[in-house]
């Protein structure tokens, strides 16, 4: 189920806050409530895929345990170890044995059949919960869980278990008992969530099928395809890519507020940044602070030496493609990535901090839009043909008629969806509150909106998912 | 002095917090409305719709349970497909999003692709049967729609972009050459290719501009490799030369009954006989025609432009024998009135729509002669001038007659056979898949 579905705001999700507001009293009943919606919501994608939640759940519960109550530090260190071999022994399998399987045939001839292992969906998001939770108990950050059943509502909790943001068990464990809110919180999460909505059902899903408009597919019509068309796609599939995941994460964080949980932010305008290290930075922030605190750092991180710092980043910058899909060019992409933050660790920071704003802004926006192409095609030959048509080397001129009557048909969107993406929308509509604040009677009518834009964009975003039953979001592959 | 001045901006501070605590308490009370108005409005399963209207296909059924499908999330998946697909005013959710779409730019010319189009023709198609039900209560009528390519619409009207296939050409004319191979020398062949709109209406300049293959070096290449024995009937000129006309529709993609016309001078030119001038006929006109073009691009600018379908009724008779998908024979008008057809479906009023078999007998004309066409729906509007030339006519629409063709031609001593098919018809894999298998 996709937050951004008919059946999930209006059965799903209508149940869960009518039974937790109206029927669930005590924190017990909440909780009971919010693991249930949970199990089902995980459910709902395949029951049998349940078991291995559960499972990897029961793992991390008992060894996080264990190590809790050990005091030899060899000790400790090897159950840690067991359960991240168990961890990421089970999430190996399930997303990478297809890929590992089919290289080694590739190369050997070696298997002859590869086994077809169904992705469980979030896999990649509550082990690396899971996996954060042990390590952090190791080092003593917090406590095990004594319930089993506390640990399983983090690890499946519906708002963040599929699709993110990938949230600490540090950041939740006292809200996991304890938690109160505020008629502001309610009224801030409620907005979140609208917004999140709009900008997946709305905007995000536009701008996938603008993608679809542009970038055709195959490598045959790929290579007939003007150079302006495929700069179109490629910006559409970074304005998708950026609304569609940052949504999930809006939405997620206003469920959470709405009842309480703190999620941490898990983007920032990353198109607004002016370096790939600040892009970073602004995106995914759950995922690179997660590879940051538990793989950078405890394999040394910059401390020792240049020459393992580098080894280090590659490592990071190796893992965290991978983690997007099993494909090779996922890994391509990280590299990409891993080479130029090494650049401009050595040469190119200096320059970009001297460099007008404008001139690092565009530096980085064509970075990361080759990034996407690499992240886009999942086959070397269409990202080359793509980097080829895209710099006018396929032959087909610049533009078509076609070209430029796409681009009439969404000019309005088009300049709504980069607004939005670089923020000014948010920063215009700031502005207009504190312009606003100071006038009695301007504060009123900026009230009567507050109140009403959420309504609204709910309807907008439920009249544009009545017509498109198909839209699945973007990372669920991950 | 300072306390004065900070007096009112606390209190004002005040107030705004008060507002801010309103406004939120209304903002979450609205919020929790609406969620709960569409809760409801969903579980109101007796009015959720089963086919839509507007896109013209049956709506996603509730899955069956099974055991498979349940484990591996096969069945929730289709709960949920069914849940928002047949979503209650699901028809009016869909054109407010529209009107709201219109928005995102300039809208005066578009081009569509097929991307719509191509999602329909995945789903399942409204069965005959159930059009020609729903046809008596004004709702659903449209019957099998067929698959519209990429269409660019510029001032009010839309046009079918053709894509030239010499490979599906060649398998074309391969099956109307089996044909005369099979029936020999007696059996007369005509070939009238039918351009779609934009070969005709739009400049050659503006063709290219839309990447829209040449129609008339398609038709020159689809004449140059048929049979020596087959006449084509080459419009392609005639109607150009009438574009200023109304001899296409705006917001679909047939021709009128005025452009059949023309090219029905063409044929009986190439026949040897005197063709009937339009006076001679009755005509009606029905307004507020809104064809497939409409359906699949919803424009507005379209809906402003609605057509009119004219007719003009045969004068022999105006009583064809239809056999429809199942098998059932009723007898119908050839022309009928579009007065009770809904607006996306008045092209429905010639020949009886489109179906597997018809046959129109012609009381006035004793000379047994007889002429069996092969069509696809441009030839609807063009059978009606037809009817005072032959004795008995029949006609098969290849996409869902099932018998062998040229055994048909033989067991009723036909004479002439009529190929009339349009060119994108004749570029397009499906179709020719069909007529393939009719002419084995």
């Amino acid at each position: 189920m996709v937050f951004s579905s008919l059946v999930f705001l209006y059965v799903f999700l209508a149940l869960n806050l009518l039974i937790y507001c109206f029927f669930a009293r005590t924190m017990k009943q909440k909780n009971v409530t919010m693991l249930v919606f949970s199990l089902v919501f995980y459910a709902w994608g395949g029951p049998k895929y349940l078991l291995l939640l559960l499972f990897m759940t029961a793992v991390c519960w008992l060894f996080a345990l264990f190590i809790e109550s050990r005091r030899s530090v060899g000790a400790r260190k090897w159950l840690l170890a067991l359960t991240c071999l168990i961890m990421i022994g089970l999430l190996v399998w399930f997303k990478y044995s297809g890929l590992f399987l089919s290289t080694l045939q590739g190369l050997t001839g070696f298997p002859e059949t590869i086994p077809n292992i169904v992705l469980p969906i979030g896999i990649s998001f509550y082990t690396f919960q899971l996996l954060s939770y042990v390590v952090d108990v190791y080092r003593g950050t917090v406590h095990a869980q004594r319930k089993y059943w506390l640990l399983l509502l983090y690890a499946s909790l519906f708002h963040q278990c599929i699709a993110g943001p990938i949230v600490r068990y540090a950041d939740i464990e006292r809200e996991l008992t304890r938690r109160r809110v505020s008629l502001d919180e309610i009224s801030g999460g409620v907005t979140r969530f609208a917004v999140g909505l709009a900008k997946k059902a709305v905007l995000a899903n536009t701008c996938a099928q603008l993608v679809d408009q542009f970038l055709p597919s195959g490598a045959d019509a790929l290579r007939q395809t003007p150079a302006a068309d495929l700069w179109l796609g490629m910006m559409f599939f970074a304005l998708q890519i950026y609304l569609d995941f940052s949504a999930y994460s809006d939405m997620a964080i206003g469920m959470g507020k709405m009842i309480g949980f703190h999620y941490k932010e898990n983007f920032n305008y990353p198109y607004t940044a002016v370096s790939v290290t600040d892009f970073w930075r602004r995106w995914h922030i759950s995922l690179s602070s997660f590879f940051r605190d538990y793989v950078y750092i405890p394999l040394g991180g910059n401390r020792e030496g240049s020459g393992r710092t580098v080894f280090n980043l590659f490592i990071v910058w190796f893992l965290t493609g991978l983690w997007h899909g099993a494909s090779w060019n996922f890994v391509l992409w990280g590299l990409y990535f891993f080479l130029l933050l090494l650049l401009e660790r050595s040469v190119l920071s200096r320059a970009l901090r001297a460099a007008p704003r404008a001139v690092s802004h565009i530096y980085l926006l064509l970075a990361v839009l080759f990034g996407w192409v690499i992240f886009y095609f999942e086959s070397l030959p269409e990202i080359g043909v793509v980097l080829a048509g895209m710099f006018g080397l396929n032959g087909n001129g610049f533009g078509t008629f076609k070209t430029l009557v796409k681009l009439e048909n969404h000019l309005f969107f088009i300049v709504v969806a980069v607004l939005a993406a670089a923020g000014v929308l948010k920063k215009c509509y700031e502005a207009v509150r504190r312009r606003c604040a100071q006038r009695t009677g301007l504060s009123t009518v900026l009230s009567i909106a507050d109140a009403v834009s959420p309504t609204l964009l709910l309807i907008l975003s439920t009249l544009a998912l009545v017509g498109d039953s198909y839209n699945p979001f973007l990372y669920f592959r991950f | 002095m300072r306390k004065k001045t900070l007096q009112p901006a606390g209190k004002m501070r005040k107030r705004q917090k008060r507002l801010d605590q309103i406004a939120g308490l209304c903002k979450i009370g609205l919020f929790g409305l609406a969620i709960a108005v569409f809760a409801v409005l969903g579980l109101l399963i007796p009015i959720r719709p089963t086919t839509s209207e507007m896109e013209k296909r049956q709506l996603t059924a509730f899955p069956a349970f099974q055991l498979e499908s349940f484990l591996n999330g096969e069945f929730f998946k289709n709960v949920g497909l069914w849940y928002a697909d047949t979503f209650p005013m699901r028809d009016q959710f869909l054109a407010a999003n529209n009107a709201l779409e219109e928005l995102y730019g300039l809208q005066q010319r578009q081009i569509i692709t097929s991307r719509k189009a191509e999602q329909n023709q995945s789903q399942e198609k409204l069965p005959e049967q159930a059009a020609e039900q729903s046809a008596a209560d004004g709702s659903i009528t449209e019957g099998q729609p067929e698959v519209i390519g990429d269409v660019y619409i510029t001032e009010g009207r839309a046009f079918e972009l053709f894509y030239f296939s010499e490979e599906y050409t060649d398998r074309y004319c391969e099956v109307i050459n089996r044909a005369q191979e099979r029936l020999g020398d007696k059996v007369h062949i005509y070939c009238l290719p039918a351009p779609v709109n934009s070969g005709i209406i739009l400049s050659e300049d503006m063709q290219e501009r839309v990447d829209s293959s040449n129609q008339k070096q398609a038709i020159e290449y689809l004449a140059s490799k048929l049979d020596s024995r087959v006449t084509t009937i080459d419009v392609y000129d005639t109607l150009r030369s009438h574009n200023s006309e109304y001899i296409y529709f705006n917001t679909d993609h047939h021709w009128t009954a005025l452009g059949a016309y023309y090219a029905y001078q063409e044929f009986a030119n190439a026949k040897g006989v005197p063709a009937n001038s339009l006076d001679v006929f009755t005509s009606n006109s029905y307004e507020g025609f809104l064809g497939t073009f409409y359906s699949s691009s919803q424009s507005e600018e379209l809906k402003n432009n609605s057509d009119t379908v004219v007719t003009y009724t045969p004068l022999g008779t105006n009583n064809l024998m239809l056999t429809d998908q199942n098998g059932i024979s009723v007898t119908k008008e050839i022309v009928s009135s579009a007065d009770d057809l809904s607006a996306g479906s008045k092209y429905m009023c010639f020949i009886g729509g489109d179906q597997p078999y018809a046959h129109i007998m012609n009381p006035q004309i004793q000379d047994g002669s007889s002429i069996a066409v092969f069509k696809e729906s441009y030839a609807n509007c063009f059978i009606p001038f037809l009817v005072d030339h032959y004795a008995d006519i029949y006609i098969i629409d290849y996409r869902y007659y099932q018998n062998d063709f040229v055994s048909l031609i033989q067991e009723n001593h036909i004479q002439d056979v009529l190929f009339l098919n349009n060119l994108s018809a004749i570029n397009e894999v499906l179709r020719l898949e069909e007529m393939e298998a009719l002419v084995p």
